[in-house]
């Protein structure tokens, strides 16, 4: 059988000496989106950024796999090159860098390393322009300062459109529904499931069910305390929508209690 | 006869034991200057507005006055930086009378090396200043050449450059420069000082008087670039009459010492004053900036906004006042400064203040100084870039809001390719440079 695109065992980690993921085991084959859910501070982010190599994090146990390569021993723009791509929650504006121009040279920074051939500046237009009909970008807000003066939504459509630029192996999402109106998250949504595809993987964090009604995952993981504790196919959302995390919350605590 | 407070610095033993004849159109200044120089001296550590700045290079050396219009034809091959569209002079060089005929309308020039009757318009640069800093007075001290323009709504951007002397020995340049803007004139001057081709320390002691005229508008753009051995001390001064619009850019991106003091007076009510700043210290480097705005009249407006950047073990300082005087009621005075540290050793100054004397004003004023974000780099890493190149995008960044402020084309473009090449990478931002 193939190497399985993500393959995270044992994995822990901390900020500031504050133990936040204890122990994740989680396998992510080629072409899966996986949802991972759970209530505030049960370690969601901290697990993407993790992933994405964002600094201020220490592993602290457990290993991860990205295509049989040791994903924690590479710099976070190798992370990048090799075809994983977080989504943020809270994007960062650039003034004075066209976002254009800042696609470009990621995009080419990710070919070289791939070993393509790099976009020139007409080529490359040609590309984005079809890219941001699909998360129905103007041009004239590709062409301003990235994310300066974009509203929430527009920022996160500009993470899409980034990501469809960028056409990740891994694409990690944090958050990406949080603050977006129904227009907005429909027009997120289309751009995502446009990614999905046989060689792309996806890794969805998210705090609400809502999302999950418009990008499908193959499974839901429930995340608590810096564990899972629950996987399930898409149902478990449905449930949780429901029930909420109640019965996960109490649970560590109340063991051995009575 | 040297008072008790004059600092014996060489330099100034030097200027005024070898003093320039007290004759001709340019002999009150130098009198002035000279007697000015005798009394004061010179600054030392101890004087207050020098005290972050060190003048180490400066007042310890014997400058000589370099052979200003010899060293403007030399350093003919090095690049000047003029700027497209733009009338461009470079001072020291004798503009040929055919050559002063063909400015266009509504640029006139006067120059003190001319024979004949001086126009009324340019008598004032020949005044001596009631109240001079130290290195104006040295600078009308050593005076060779005053020039004076007269701008009364050109479309074409005046653009005076200041090249470094060419000597090898320490040698020392004195531009004088006085604009006048006419009453409801709109003008655009540029001062570029490029000391590229000095072979030796120089030293360029600068003085730019600026008078805006009612309701006139005017956009002055300052761009000093340094090399490791070129000091450059300048002092602005503009006067601002009634319901004029002064929009000052003074960018500093280097040098061993690169010191503006901008002093902006409002003498009648109604105008407005918009002063920009960008300044970059590196290795090695001290990139100074003063200002001074003097609320003498009431209802009038003065924006702030400077910049600074400290990378190496350079020093980055920004000390600005705004005096409202009695009377001045209705004025406005915002004052913003922010920094950013590139590197450990780098060290930054900043020194705002406000000094208020009477109730209906709205003043602010504000300082920052902070370094680079991680979240910030990791967001660019985490798109493939590297972390050199994260950096050079996310300093850019902070640096824009000033650039972007720069309405001639070619100044920005200056600015952003001479800035993108401090920052070690002009290759790689050629487009950006361009857009």
């Amino acid at each position: 059988m193939q190497n399985p695109m993500l393959k995270i065992e044992e994995l822990s980690a901390s900020v500031d000496g504050k133990s936040i993921l204890k122990g994740i085991n989680l396998e992510i084959q080629a072409g899966e989106v996986h949802a991972v859910m759970g209530p505030n501070g049960s370690g969601k982010s901290t697990l993407a950024s993790v992933l994405a190599g964002k600094p201020g994090y220490t592993v602290t146990g457990g290993k991860v796999t990205y295509q049989g390569k040791n994903l924690l021993e590479l710099a976070p723009e190798i992370r990048a090159r090799e075809g994983i791509f977080l989504g943020f929650q809270y994007p960062v504006e650039l003034p004075g860098v066209s976002n254009l121009y800042f696609l470009k040279a990621a995009v080419n920074a990710v070919r070289k390393h791939q070993g393509l051939e790099e976009y020139d500046a007409v080529d490359f237009l040609e590309l984005a322009k079809q890219k941001m009909e699909l998360v129905e970008l103007s041009t004239a807000l590709t062409q301003r300062p990235v994310n300066v003066g974009f509203s929430g939504g527009e920022k996160k459509r500009n993470e899409i459109f980034q990501m469809a630029l960028l056409n990740p192996k891994l694409a990690i999402l944090d958050e990406t529904d949080s603050g977006l109106d129904i227009d907005a998250l429909r027009i997120v949504a289309q751009g995502v499931n446009a990614q999905r595809g046989p060689s792309v993987s996806m890794l969805l964090i998210t705090h609400y069910q809502r999302l999950l009604e418009y990008i499908q995952p193959d499974y839901v993981h429930v995340l608590v305390g810096g564990q899972i504790v629950k996987s399930g196919d898409h149902t478990l959302a449905l449930d949780l929508e429901e029930h909420g995390y109640a019965e996960f919350l109490s649970a560590p605590t109340q063991v051995g209690a009575a | 006869m040297i008072s008790a407070v004059f600092e014996a610095t060489p330099l100034a033993q030097r200027a005024l034991s070898n003093r320039l004849e007290l004759t001709g159109p340019l002999a009150e200044l130098r009198r002035q200057g000279a007697v000015l120089l005798e009394a004061k001296g010179l600054p030392g550590p101890r004087d207050e507005a020098w005290r972050f700045t060190s003048l180490r290079g400066v007042t310890d050396v014997p400058f000589q006055r370099a052979k200003a219009s010899e060293s403007a034809l030399r350093v003919s091959s090095t690049p000047k930086h003029e700027l497209a569209g733009a009338v461009s002079w470079v001072f020291g060089e004798v503009p040929a009378e055919s050559v002063i005929q063909a400015l266009p309308p509504g640029i006139e020039f006067w120059s003190s090396r001319q024979t004949g009757p001086i126009p009324a318009w340019a008598k004032a640069s020949l005044t001596p200043e009631k109240s001079a800093s130290p290195f104006a007075a040295l600078n009308a001290c050593e005076l060779e050449e005053v020039w004076c323009f007269r701008l009364s709504g050109s479309p074409t951007p005046l653009q005076i450059i200041y090249p470094g002397p060419v000597e090898s020995t320490p040698s020392m340049l004195t531009p004088r420069v006085r604009v006048v803007v006419e009453a409801g004139a709109q003008a655009c001057l540029i001062e570029t000082t490029t000391p590229e081709g000095a072979d030796g320390p120089s030293l360029t002691n600068s003085v730019s008087e600026i008078f805006v005229g009612p309701n006139a508008e005017l956009e002055h753009v300052r761009i000093s670039l340094g090399t490791p051995k070129s000091r450059q001390i300048s002092s602005v001064n503009a006067e601002l009459t009634r319901d004029s619009h002064y929009r000052s850019r003074l960018i500093s991106l280097g040098g061993a010492l690169t010191r503006t003091d901008l002093t902006v007076a409002f003498t009648e009510p109604g105008a407005h004053a918009d002063l920009d700043g960008l300044y970059f210290a590196s290795e090695g480097e001290q990139v100074d900036h003063h200002t001074v705005v003097q609320h003498r009249v009431g209802r009038c407006e003065s924006l702030q906004k400077y910049k600074g950047l400290a990378d190496g073990n350079g020093q980055a300082i920004f000390d600005g006042i705004v005096r409202v005087h009695p009377g001045a009621t209705g004025t406005s005075a915002h004052q913003q400064n922010r920094n950013l540290l590139l590197a450990e050793n780098a060290v930054v100054h900043s020194k705002p203040h406000l000094e208020i004397e009477n109730d209906d004003v709205k003043c602010t004023h504000g300082a920052t100084v902070g370094r680079l974000r991680l979240d910030e780099q990791f967001y660019l890493q985490s798109r493939g870039l590297d972390l050199a190149t994260a950096r050079t995008l996310l300093v850019y960044a902070f640096a824009s809001e000033i650039i972007d402020g720069l309405t001639l084309t070619a100044a920005r473009n200056l600015v952003r390719r001479e800035f993108l090449k401090k920052l070690g990478n002009p290759e790689l931002f050629a487009e950006l440079a361009e857009a």
